[in-house]
């Protein structure tokens, strides 16, 4: 700027000294005109014979002006005729400008004028020049006031403002300028003093905030670190160092998928993609850190994205809630008591079960025999302790590559993989049933526990539930031959199962539509010839098949546990009868019912008990019928059972007798208050066979001891008048059969008695004419 | 900055630009010429002034010379030369002379005193321009 400047100025004061130059020699050249024209007029009104010195006088008059140099007057043959200076003229003036003015008036003479304008163009360029050197000397003046002011006011102050910034910028520590001025720059300066005490303040502020925050980033029991959009870890907790026992300096700067980890390599893929794609919160990604002496520890991750995609991860110790949940998965499929795994565990084996090319899975379901008894007697801790054993017995029947599990209760579990031959299963179930054939000590006790065993086998049409489900067929198909037996699972079984569907099915009808019914056939007593009593007989009125017997209803229910509904409606329906058709309070008429082995515990002497709640007189009109077997079956515990029920008023009937395994030695010990003679003895009573003989010595001999031993004796089948005379020699007291009547609905029950005690009272049994007349 | 440079720019201009006249007339023609002017005046003085007829006001104005201009105005081949006068009252009027050149030799050939209307239109129209 300062050359355009300087040119410009010198151009400018070169037009001005151009200007008035021009102006100067304008007025020369004019004033040297007009003294020629002067001159040349006075010359002219000269008289012709002026002397040549007053001419000279005139002519000298030119030289007033210094640019005139000479002046000579010349005749019309250019010879002077005077000339000034005198004498000298202009000899000395050559090759000076000069003008020519005619004097005609002397004689055609010319005056010449020589004059020099050279001294005004000198005095002009020397002005130039000077006018040059003043600009150019006034400018380098100026410049240089001006760069030392600048220097002075500006210069330093900014040169010391941007040594404080850099002094601040290297030190860190804000710098303070010690420059007082009373301008804009010393505003500036000021500004910036101010600027740098707020700093200062800010940065003691922020580190006083930086040192509170590390504290509480250290100090936070919270295992929390820091990384950089690269995943590499900038900051750690003091938390976490203790918890994974490294030094900052050996993690900073590492990528944090060095200490997170996962088992499951696709686990971990996932989770490092879903934190490192994360923009703002992660939440709850599962990894193990990996401490510093190699150990693991569960972790679960939530992270925060700043917004220069940094993060801040807070990681939460969840080692003991897995290692709880392990083992509370572990409790879930195991069995507490064998340790061995329980039903789901097994039900997870079966469905990760892998099938082996030429081998053979079988599916063993195995139910202890005579368990509930050892439960009952020697109690359950005696239970628990035989299961275990019995597991242990069981365990050293297979192959290490086999399952064991316990299903609950008395119930096992087996699974053989890789069995060669379908029969090898069938060996191994033999091996356990002949393994339990040694009691079990227990204590003092010794307990004797047989196996059922249901075998089924795997196939393709066939998977691990489905196998359990037909070898749990099986054993109930070995329990219901005789127990202590295996049995492998069979088309036919399937049958029999859906067989006892479709009736239990027709009993949970019967039981929701009422379609149950309680028959009742007489008892009667044979020497007063009147009903004492009632065997209510289970009737199912069931629309697709008609009148359905006991025996089939009791199996199917016993099977499907609708036993109990079943006992339950039946103890409502004959605690109805004997209110209806006995008088309880003074009569011993009774209603009898059948009772099966099954149901022969204490919870069925429970709800029989219960019953009599607020009629305790009731309890002696019902007679409960149960058979040998069961009495033989459930030794010592039905004894216990029945005695309670008889204890509450209720009379025990021994139904079958003759048919089953008891003899006539034990009968004392048995709660017995009846005894009811099989049909099979009574029917060929009146024949002439062998039988009838057999039948004879028998009544005899049950009839004596009976009466000794306060025993009733009813006599089932009597369908004869003469059965009824032999019974009546033999002493029997009652009787039921078909002579006196069928089993017959309730409403026909009340008719049918009366009809009964008028014949009676018309025509009593005394002689065989008279009863066959009775009879007919 | 920019106004700074305009200004610069502008010097520069006034200094190589010529001034508005004519072909430079040399020292020896302005003196020629104030010769011319000069001996015209000396010529034409009676009674030592210029006499002139004012046709408007029906008299004759008497201009005594005082002082030549140095200036001399163009107007194509014309020349316009101009001197100081004083009328009888002192009151000084500006005398115009009016040149063109004959057989060589730069003749007068109007002259005009006081205002001139046809001069001012000339140096309006830019037809008469400074020649020195």
């Amino acid at each position: 700027m300062l050359p355009v400047f300087l040119l410009a100025t010198t151009v400018g004061m070169r037009v001005i000294a151009n200007t008035t130059f021009g102006d100067e020699k304008s007025v020369l050249t004019a004033q040297i005109g007009n003294l020629a024209a002067r001159a040349a007029t006075t010359l002219n009104r000269l008289p012709a014979n002026t002397p040549a010195s007053q001419i000279q006088d005139i002519l000298g008059l030119l030289l007033a002006e210094p640019a005139v140099s000479c002046a000579i007057l010349m005749d019309s043959s250019r010879v002077p005729i005077a000339m000034a200076p005198p004498r000298v003229g202009c000899s000395g003036a050559i090759g000076e400008a000069q003008i020519e003015i005619a004097v005609s008036n002397l004689n055609g003479a010319t005056l010449c004028v020589k004059y020099n304008l050279n001294e005004l163009a000198e005095r002009s360029a020397l002005m130039k020049s000077f006018t040059m050197l003043a600009v150019l000397v006034a400018f380098l003046v100026a410049g240089l006031s001006a760069t030392y002011a600048f220097r002075r006011i500006v210069g330093r102050p900014i040169e010391e403002i941007l040594s404080a910034i850099r002094q601040t910028r290297n030190s860190g520590k804000p710098v303070r300028i010690n420059i007082s001025q009373n301008d804009a720059l010393g505003s500036v300066i000021s500004a910036f003093n101010s600027m740098q005490d707020e700093i200062e303040n800010k940065d003691i502020e922020v580190k006083k905030n930086l040192r509170q925050l590390e504290g509480f980033y250290n100090e936070t029991p919270a295992i929390m670190f820091s990384v950089d959009r690269d995943g590499n870890i900038t900051h750690a907790s003091g938390h976490w160092l203790d918890h994974a026992g490294y030094q900052r300096e050996e993690i900073i700067g590492k990528p944090a998928q060095q200490f997170l980890l996962s088992v499951n390599s696709t686990e971990l893929e996932c989770s490092w993609k879903s934190f490192a794609s994360s923009t703002e919160q992660t939440a709850d990604l599962p990894f193990q850190l990996l401490c510093k002496d190699g150990s693991f520890r569960d972790v679960m991750l939530n992270a925060v994205a700043d917004q220069d995609d940094s993060k801040l991860c807070v990681l939460s110790d969840v080692t003991s809630l897995k290692t709880a949940q392990k083992e509370l998965v572990a409790l879930t499929l195991t069995d507490h008591l064998t340790k061995l795994p329980n039903r789901k565990g097994l039900f997870d084996h079966l469905a990760n079960l892998k099938s082996t090319a030429g081998k053979h899975v079988a599916v063993m379901f195995i139910d202890l025999d005579n368990f509930k008894v050892v439960n009952d007697t020697l109690g359950h801790e005696a239970g628990d302790v035989l299961l275990q054993a019995a597991a242990g017995r069981l365990m050293s029947c297979i192959a290490k590559r086999d399952f064991l599990a316990r299903l609950g209760g008395d119930e096992f579990a087996i699974v053989l993989h890789e069995l060669a031959l379908e029969s090898d299963a069938e060996h191994v179930a033999k091996r356990i049933v002949e393994s339990f054939a040694a009691p079990f000590r227990i204590g003092e006790a010794l307990a004797n526990v047989g196996t059922s065993i249901g075998i089924s086998l795997l196939d393709e049409t066939c998977n691990g539930d489905e196998a359990l489900r037909l070898a749990d067929l099986a054993m109930y198909e070995a329990k219901q031959s005789g127990k202590n037996c295996t049995a492998t699972y069979s088309v036919g079984m399937q049958a029999k199962v859906i067989a006892r569907n479709v009736m239990a099915k027709a009993i949970q009808d019967g039981l929701t539509h009422n379609q149950f019914e309680l028959y009742l056939q007489p008892i009667v007593d044979l020497q007063a010839m009147q009903a004492v009593g009632a065997e209510a007989l289970l009737r199912l009125n069931c629309p697709e098949r008609g009148v359905v017997s006991p025996a089939s209803i009791i199996q199917a229910a016993e099977e499907t546990g609708l036993i109990k509904p079943i006992t339950a409606w039946t103890m409502k329906q004959a605690m109805a009868m004997i209110d209806r058709h006995t008088n309880a309070a003074t009569s011993d008429t009774y209603i009898a019912l059948n009772v099966s082995a099954n149901e022969v515990t204490e919870e069925f002497a429970d709800t029989v008990i219960a019953t009599f709640d607020g009629h305790p007189d009731y309890a002696k009109s019902l007679v409960l019928e149960i058979t040998e077997t069961t009495l033989f079956k459930k030794d010592e515990n039905a004894i216990h059972i029945l005695s309670r029920l008889r204890k509450a008023g209720c009379r025990i009937a021994l139904d079958d007798f003759g048919t089953g395994y008891s003899s006539l030695a034990h009968l004392h010990s048995y709660p017995v208050d009846i005894i009811k003679l099989d049909r099979s003895f009574v029917s060929v009573l009146a024949t002439s066979t062998d039988s009838a003989k057999r039948s004879r010595v028998l009544i005899g001999a049950t009839s004596a001891m009976a009466r000794e031993m306060d025993i009733k004796i009813v006599a089932e089948g009597i369908e004869n008048l003469e059965t009824l005379e032999l019974l009546r020699d033999f002493g029997i007291e009652y009787g039921q059969g078909y002579l006196f009547s069928p089993p017959m609905p309730e409403r026909v029950w009340a008719n049918w008695n009366s009809s009964f005690v008028t014949r009676s009272k018309a025509a009593p049994f005394k002689t065989n004419s008279e009863l066959a007349r009775l009879a007919g | 900055m920019k106004s700074t440079f305009k200004a610069a720019i502008f010097a520069l201009t006034l200094a190589v630009c010529p001034h508005v006249h004519a072909a430079p007339l040399t020292d020896a023609d302005q003196i020629g010429l104030q010769v011319v002017m000069q001996q015209y005046i000396d010529a034409n003085t009676i009674n030592d002034g210029l006499m002139q007829v004012d046709a408007a006001e029906a008299k004759i104005n008497t201009f005594y010379p005082t002082k030549a201009h140095p200036k001399i105005m163009a107007w194509g081949d014309n020349i316009i030369m101009c001197a100081d006068f004083q009328d009888a009252s002192g009151k000084t009027v500006m005398g115009n002379f009016y040149m063109t050149k004959s057989n060589g030799k730069y003749v007068v050939f109007q002259a005009t005193f006081g205002p001139d209307v046809a001069l001012d239109k000339l140096m309006k129209t830019g037809k008469a321009v400074m020649a020195n």
